[in-house]
C-alpha cells in the first residue's frame, strides 16, 4: 500500500534499531497507525526536526502489512510551537489518543477537532474549555459520548437551571425538586458512576460553547462540573489505568507551587555576588 | 533451548543492550566464546568496574569515579556560569567545541510526559539547590531543541526565574553550512525572529582585544 501527502500529526515517536523511529501517527484518512521512519535520527536526516509532536505534517508511506515505512515528511504551514502548560494540555490530548483509538479506524471529523485544539493550544488560549471540548468529540467518536441533550429517564429536554445526577453508561437524571431550589454546590457528591451537575453545564458541553460570554462564575461552575464529568466517562474508558501525562504533570505542578517562594526564603547565598548581571 | 543454561543467559543478558535483538544477541555470543574469549573476559570486567566505581557526581550529576567529578573539582572553571544539559554526551559535545569553561548540570533525561518521567526524576531539587548555595550569575539551558527539551527548558525556567539570575538558552536558527532552500520553515522562521544587529567592525575588533 502506498499512500501520498497524507496530513498527520505525530503522537509519539521512538527509537528503534540504531538510526530509526518507530512513530506514532494519527492520521486524517487512516486514523491512528504505526510507521518506521529510517534514518530518523541520523545526524543530518532533514526530517529530524519535523518529527515532533503537535505540528501538522504531510506523511506518506509505502509498505505492507502491519508496519510500514515513512517515505517523506513535510510541515504543511507554520504556527507557534507549544511550550509550557500548553505543552503539558498537548500530550494530554496525545495520551489519550494512543490510549482510546485502534489502530487503522478511520476518525476524520475527530482528526479536525483535534487538529482545532491544537491551533488554539498553540494560539495561547487557556486549555481548560479546549480540552473539555476534544475529550467530548474523542468520547463520540469512540462510541461512548456523552448523553447531553435529553434527560435519560423522562427523556425531556434538559433544563439549564435544574440540578441533574449524572450516571456513568445511562446519562443524566433530573434531581429531586428541592435541590434544584438550593444554591449549587461547588462541591456536590459524587462517586466513580456518578455526579451531581447542573443542567446547563450540560447544554455547554453539548453546545461547545461557555454558557455566559462574560459571566465568570457561571463559566467557572460549567468548567469545572464538566471537567469532573469528562474525567468519570473517560476513567470508565481507560478502565482506570492511570494516564502517565497527568501523572507528570500534576508533579509539575506541585513542584512550581512547592518552589514558588523557594529562593525568597534563602539565607544560603548571603554574600554572594550581585545576580543577573549580563553576560560579558 | 539447545544451547546451555549459561549460552541461554549470555544471550539474554546481551539483549538488554539498545538496539540488540536475539540474532544480534546470538551472534555476539557465539563470537565471545568462540572467538575472543579474552575480549569477553575483559568485557565482564569492565562491566564490574564501572559498576563498582562510576556514580553520579554528587555536584553536577554527571558520571564520575570520585565523589565530586573533574570538571567540578576544576579551579580553572568558571564557577559563576552553569549550563545544564540533558545527557553526559551533550556534556562532552560542549566540552569539544571547547567555548565553554564553566560548570555543568546533567539532567540524565528529560520531561516525557508519555513515558511518565516528571521532574523528580531528572534531580530537579539537587539544581535547584545549586542555584541557591552557590554563586551563581548565568543558567544557561542547553537542553534539545525537541519537544520534550523545550517543555525541559520552560519548566526549569519557571522554576529559576524568581532567583534572579540570568537564565539564558542557546541561540537557534540557521547551521553551518545551512542552505536557505532546504531549510525547514521552523528553523527559518527562528532564524528570522532570532537575527541579530549586525556588529560594526571596529566594534567586533574591540571586543577581541
Amino acid at each position: 500500500m502506498k499512500v501520498q501527502q497524507q496530513p498527520a500529526y505525530l503522537l509519539q515517536a521512538r527509537p528503534y534499531l540504531e538510526t530509526s523511529l518507530l512513530i506514532d501517527l494519527f492520521t486524517q484518512e487512516h486514523g491512528r497507525l504505526m510507521l518506521i521512519a529510517k534514518g530518523a535520527r541520523r545526524g543530518k536526516a532533514r526530517t529530524r526536526g519535523l518529527l515532533s509532536p503537535f505540528k501538522f505534517l504531510l506523511t506518506s508511506w509505502a509498505g505492507k502489512g502491519q508496519l510500514a515505512t515513512l517515505t517523506s515528511v513535510e510541515q504543511d504551514g507554520h504556527r507557534a510551537d507549544l511550550n509550557g502548560k500548553s505543552l503539558a494540555s498537548g500530550y494530554y490530548m496525545n495520551e489519550l489518543l494512543l490510549r482510546l483509538l485502534h489502530r487503522h479506524d478511520a476518525h476524520e471529523n475527530l482528526f479536525t477537532q483535534y487538529r482545532r485544539a491544537v491551533d488554539h493550544l498553540s494560539a495561547g488560549q487557556s486549555p481548560r474549555w479546549i480540552l473539555r471540548v476534544f475529550e467530548k468529540q474523542l468520547l463520540h467518536h469512540i462510541g461512548f459520548g456523552a448523553v447531553l441533550v435529553r434527560d435519560a429517564e423522562s427523556g425531556e429536554a434538559i433544563a439549564p437551571a435544574r440540578q441533574y445526577r449524572y450516571i456513568v453508561e445511562k446519562g443524566p437524571v433530573a434531581a429531586a425538586a428541592d435541590t434544584a431550589a438550593a444554591p449549587a454546590p461547588t462541591n456536590p457528591p459524587s462517586d466513580e458512576y456518578a455526579l451531581t451537575l447542573r443542567g446547563s453545564t450540560l447544554c455547554a458541553l453539548h453546545a461547545e460553547r461557555l454558557p455566559a460570554a462574560g459571566g465568570a462564575p457561571e463559566n467557572e461552575l460549567a468548567l469545572r462540573q464538566a471537567k469532573r464529568l469528562m474525567r468519570m466517562l473517560l476513567n470508565r474508558q481507560l478502565q482506570d489505568r492511570r494516564l502517565r501525562s497527568r501523572r507528570v504533570a500534576m508533579e509539575m505542578h506541585a513542584y512550581r507551587t512547592h518552589h514558588a517562594d523557594y529562593f525568597s526564603t534563602a539565607t544560603a547565598h548571603e554574600g554572594s555576588p550581585a545576580r543577573g548581571q549580563p553576560p560579558p | 533451548m539447545a544451547d546451555p543454561r549459561a549460552v541461554e543467559a549470555l544471550k539474554a543478558a546481551l539483549r538488554r543492550l539498545p538496539g540488540v535483538g536475539p540474532k544480534s544477541a546470538q551472534r555476539m555470543a557465539f563470537h565471545l566464546l568462540e572467538r575472543d574469549r579474552d575480549g569477553a573476559r575483559q568485557i565482564g570486567e569492565a562491566i564490574v568496574a564501572a559498576l563498582c566505581k562510576v556514580n553520579h557526581c554528587r555536584r553536577c550529576n554527571n558520571f564520575s569515579e570520585a565523589e565530586t567529578c573533574a570538571i567540578c573539582a576544576s579551579a580553572k572553571r568558571d564557577a559563576a556560569r552553569l549550563c545544564i544539559v540533558e545527557t553526559p554526551a551533550d556534556l562532552e559535545a560542549i566540552e569539544q567545541a571547547g567555548v565553554y569553561q564553566g560548570m555543568y548540570f546533567v539532567l540524565m533525561g528529560h520531561l516525557s510526559p508519555l513515558d511518565d518521567i516528571g521532574p523528580a526524576q531528572l534531580g530537579i531539587d539537587r539544581l535547584l539547590a545549586l542555584a541557591k548555595a552557590d554563586p551563581i550569575g548565568e543558567i544557561i539551558l542547553a537542553t534539545n531543541l525537541t519537544t520534550e527539551g523545550q517543555a525541559t527548558a520552560d519548566f526549569i525556567i519557571d522554576l529559576v526565574q524568581p532567583s534572579g539570575i540570568l537564565v539564558t538558552r542557546l541561540a537557534r536558527g540557521m547551521p553551518m553550512g545551512g542552505e536557505l532552500e532546504y531549510m525547514d520553515p521552523g528553523t527559518l522562521n527562528q532564524a528570522f525572529s532570532e537575527r541579530r544587529e549586525v556588529e560594526s567592525h571596529s566594534a567586533a575588533a574591540r571586543a577581541d582585544n
